[in-house]
C-alpha cells in the first residue's frame, strides 16, 4: 500500500476495522472458550446418573457386637459360619426376601489354590448362610482383569456360586453405567457394573488376603475395584486414592476376609504356590478398614511395617477405624 | 481506493471485489461447505452415540488378543496328552489386561512384549500357563527372574540359562527373555510338562553373554542363582539405579556393584551410597578406604567405594571385620574385568499407559 492510499484512510476507517478485528477474536475466543472440554466429560451423551442408596447397603451399628469376628480352623464352612456368628450371625444382615449381590475377587485366571482369587469353598459356604437366612435372591459378580469367563470357571468360583444357589453375573459392555460418588477424588463420576444391583438390597465382599506390587496389599476394600469399568487400570498412579474412593463409593452390609489361604508375595498375581501359605482363618465385618488392618498385621504378617496410605485416607473420611486393636474382636476355633 | 487494490480488508460498501465471479467457484465453495457440514454432523452423531467400549470394560475378544505371532515360542509346545490355547501378545500399552497390578513390576525391568499361551490337559485339567516376557535385556531377565525365585530355593545356572522348577511353577531366565510357566496345581503330569519346557526353551531361546556380575560374585561364594539386578530402588534408595547384587549364603549379606559412566562419576556414586547408608545409622571407623557405617535397626555394616568406573560395595555385613574383608576381594576380583564387559545400565525405559 503507497503512502498516498494511508494517507486517504480516515480515523473513522481505522477504528471500524480495528473493532472489526478485535469482535471477531473476541467471538473467535468466546466460542473456544464455550467449546473447551478437557476432562471430555461434556462431551459425553447426557445420561442419568446412578446413585448407589442413601447410606449404601450398610445395616445397623451395633454398640454389642463385636466389630471384628475371627474363626481358625480347619474347615472352610466351619470358618465362615464361625466368622459371621461372632458378630452376630447372617440372620443380622441377611432378612426374607433380601436380594443380595457377593462380590469376590475373580481377577485372575488361576486355580484356586494359588491365592490369587476367593477361594471357592468360602463363597460356596458363604452363599449357603445367606440363601439359608432367607434371601431371595443371591448373585454373585465381578468384572475381572483378564477373560470373565475363563476367570470364574479356572477360579472355581462359577461352579461354587451355582452349586450352591446363586446367579452368576458376567459383565458385558451393556452392564456399565455411570455411578455418581460425592466426595471422590477419582471416580466422581465413573462406569460402574451395574446389573446386579438392579433391585439388590444387600452386598457382601469376600476376598482372599494378597500381597499387592502397588498398594502392598489387596483385601475387602480393593476388592470392590473389580466394580469398575473403563480404562481402570490408570488409577494405578494414585493407588491409594483410588482405594480411598472404592471405600467412599460402596458401604456393604458385611465383609468377609477369606484367609483360608495367603498369597503373601508376587501378589495380586500369584502363580506359584511357594508364595502361597495356608492361612486356616476367615474374618467377617462390618467395617472393611479394620478388617484390612487384622490381615496386614495378623495375616500378612506385616506388624513392622506401617499401614499403608490408603487405610489412613479412608479413616480421614470417616469410613472405618484401622486400629482394630482398640475394637471388640471375638476370635473363635472352629472345626 | 480503486479498484483491484488487492490490499482492502473491509470492502465497503458490500460489492463484489471483481466485476464478474466464476460459477466454478461458486459450485466449489458450495461443495466445500457440504463436507465440512458432512464432517460436522458426523461428529456430531458420533459424540451423541459413543463407542461403548470407551466406558465400559475391556470386552472379552480384547482382554486377550489372539495372535498368529508367536514370536519367541517354538511351535508344538504341547507333549501327547496336552493341547495349546491360543497365543495372546501384550505390550506395555495393553499388558495390565493380562496382569493389571503387577505390570509395573515387570516394566520396572524394562519390559517390551509379553506372550501368553495355555496347555491344556485332553481332560481339561490341569493346565499350564507360560509367561513369556521379552525384558530387553540379559541383565533385566536374570533381574526379574531373581526377584520371583523364592527365597529358599537354588535355582540352576547352565549354559546361560538360569531356571528352576519349583512345586508348580517354572522360572526360565535365558538371554533378554524370562519365562514364567505355571501349573495349576502341584501334581506329576504338570512336573513332567515344566521339565519339558524347560529343555526346550534352554535350547530355543536366543542365548545372550551373562552380565559381567555373575564373574564377579560367583567366584566369591555366591551362587548363581542368587545374583541378581535391580533396576532402580536398590536398598530403598531412590538413586540407586542399574544395581548389580549377589547374596551371600548367610541369607543377609549382599555384594553390589553398579557401572557408571566414568570414574569421577563412580567417585560421586560411591559418596551417595556412603551418605544414604549413615543416614541410616551411625558411622564406624575402621582402617582402609571405605566408610562403613552400622544401621541402627539391625546393626549390619554397609559401605561402598569406587574401583574405575565400578562402584563396589557391601551390604548388611555382620561386622566390619567381614565388611572390609568382603569389600577387599571384591575389589581384586573386579580388577581382573576387563573394561569392555562393564555395560553401563541404562535408566529402565519408563513406558508409561
Amino acid at each position: 500500500m503507497s503512502e498516498a492510499e494511508h494517507a486517504r484512510l480516515s480515523r473513522r476507517q481505522v477504528l471500524r476495522q480495528v473493532a472489526g478485528v478485535a469482535a471477531g477474536t473476541a467471538a473467535a475466543g468466546l466460542l473456544a472458550w464455550r467449546l473447551h472440554d478437557p476432562t471430555g466429560e461434556r462431551g459425553k451423551p447426557a445420561e442419568p446418573e446412578l446413585s448407589l442408596p442413601q447410606g449404601g447397603y450398610a445395616v445397623e451399628p451395633s454398640t454389642v457386637l463385636p466389630a471384628l469376628g475371627v474363626a481358625t480352623g480347619q474347615s472352610v464352612a466351619a470358618l465362615v459360619k464361625g466368622a459371621v456368628d461372632a458378630i452376630g450371625g447372617m440372620g443380622r444382615f441377611v432378612h426374607r426376601g433380601d436380594v443380595v449381590v457377593i462380590k469376590p475377587n475373580v481377577a485372575f485366571e488361576r486355580a484356586a489354590a494359588l491365592g490369587a482369587t476367593t477361594n471357592p469353598e468360602v463363597l460356596r459356604a458363604l452363599v449357603t448362610l445367606v440363601r439359608e437366612a432367607g434371601a431371595r435372591e443371591v448373585r454373585v459378580a465381578d468384572n475381572p482383569i483378564e477373560s470373565p469367563e475363563a476367570c470364574f470357571v479356572r477360579s472355581g468360583v462359577q461352579r461354587a456360586a451355582v452349586e450352591a444357589g446363586a446367579t452368576v453375573y458376567l459383565p458385558t459392555p451393556r452392564d456399565f453405567r455411570t455411578l455418581a460418588v460425592p466426595g471422590a477424588t477419582w471416580i466422581a463420576r465413573w462406569p460402574f457394573f451395574h446389573r446386579p444391583f438392579v433391585g439388590a438390597t444387600k452386598v457382601i465382599g469376600v476376598s482372599p488376603v494378597k500381597d499387592h506390587n502397588l498398594c502392598r496389599a489387596s483385601m475387602t476394600t480393593k476388592n470392590w475395584y473389580g466394580l469398575l469399568g473403563g480404562r481402570r487400570n490408570q488409577f494405578h498412579q494414585d493407588i491409594h486414592g483410588i482405594i480411598a474412593d472404592l471405600a467412599l463409593m460402596m458401604r456393604p452390609t458385611l465383609v468377609i476376609l477369606d484367609a483360608t489361604r495367603v498369597l503373601f508375595r508376587s501378589g495380586p498375581t500369584g502363580g506359584s504356590l511357594s508364595d502361597v501359605r495356608p492361612g486356616n482363618t476367615v474374618v467377617a465385618s462390618t467395617d472393611s478398614l479394620a478388617a484390612d488392618a487384622f490381615g496386614w498385621h495378623e495375616l500378612l504378617d506385616r506388624r513392622s511395617e506401617p499401614l499403608p496410605a490408603y487405610f489412613e485416607k479412608s479413616a480421614a473420611r470417616g469410613l472405618g477405624k484401622p486400629d482394630w486393636k482398640s475394637q471388640h474382636v471375638k476370635r473363635v476355633q472352629v472345626g | 481506493m480503486g479498484e483491484g487494490v488487492e490490499e482492502r480488508i473491509f470492502v465497503r460498501p458490500r460489492k463484489h471485489f471483481r466485476r464478474t465471479y466464476s460459477t466454478r467457484e461458486v459450485g466449489v465453495g458450495g461443495l466445500l461447505l457440504l463436507a465440512l457440514g458432512l464432517v460436522a454432523g458426523w461428529i456430531a452423531w458420533r459424540g451423541a452415540h459413543p463407542d461403548p467400549e470407551l466406558s465400559s470394560a475391556v470386552p472379552l475378544e480384547h482382554r486377550a488378543p489372539a495372535s498368529a505371532d508367536r514370536g519367541p515360542l517354538p511351535a508344538g509346545l504341547a507333549p501327547a496328552g496336552w493341547r495349546e490355547q491360543r497365543v495372546a501378545v501384550y505390550d506395555p500399552t495393553n499388558v495390565y489386561e493380562k496382569i493389571d497390578g503387577r505390570e509395573g513390576y515387570y516394566k520396572s525391568f524394562g519390559f517390551q512384549r509379553l506372550h501368553a499361551l495355555t496347555l491344556v490337559a485332553s481332560a481339561g485339567e490341569p493346565t499350564v500357563d507360560l509367561e513369556l516376557y521379552d525384558l530387553g535385556s540379559p541383565q533385566n531377565a536374570l533381574g526379574a527372574a531373581a526377584g520371583e525365585i523364592p527365597a529358599s530355593a537354588s535355582p540352576r545356572l547352565n549354559d546361560g540359562t538360569l531356571s528352576l522348577v519349583d512345586r508348580n511353577t517354572l522360572y526360565l531366565a535365558r538371554g533378554k527373555y524370562y519365562l514364567r510357566a505355571i501349573g495349576s496345581a502341584e501334581s506329576p503330569p504338570v512336573r513332567e510338562v515344566l521339565d519339558a519346557l524347560s529343555a526346550r526353551f534352554s535350547t530355543a531361546l536366543p542365548a545372550a553373554a551373562l552380565p559381567f556380575s555373575y564373574d564377579l560374585f560367583v567366584p566369591l561364594g555366591v551362587a548363581p542363582g542368587k545374583v541378581s539386578y535391580l533396576a532402580e530402588n536398590a536398598f530403598s534408595f531412590g538413586f540407586a539405579s542399574g544395581v548389580h547384587l549377589g547374596q551371600l549364603p548367610d541369607g543377609d549379606t549382599e555384594l553390589f556393584a553398579v557401572v557408571a559412566r566414568t570414574a569421577a562419576d563412580a567417585r560421586a556414586l560411591a559418596a551417595r551410597f556412603t551418605r544414604a547408608f549413615a543416614e541410616y545409622g551411625k558411622p564406624v571407623s575402621a582402617p582402609g578406604g571405605v566408610s562403613w557405617a552400622e544401621d541402627r535397626y539391625l546393626a549390619r555394616i554397609s559401605g561402598a567405594s569406587a574401583a574405575g568406573r565400578l562402584v563396589l560395595g557391601v551390604h548388611s555385613a555382620v561386622d566390619v571385620q567381614t565388611a572390609r574383608a568382603l569389600h577387599e576381594k571384591l575389589t581384586a576380583r573386579a580388577a581382573s574385568i576387563p573394561d569392555s564387559a562393564l555395560v553401563t545400565a541404562a535408566a529402565p525405559p519408563r513406558q508409561e499407559e
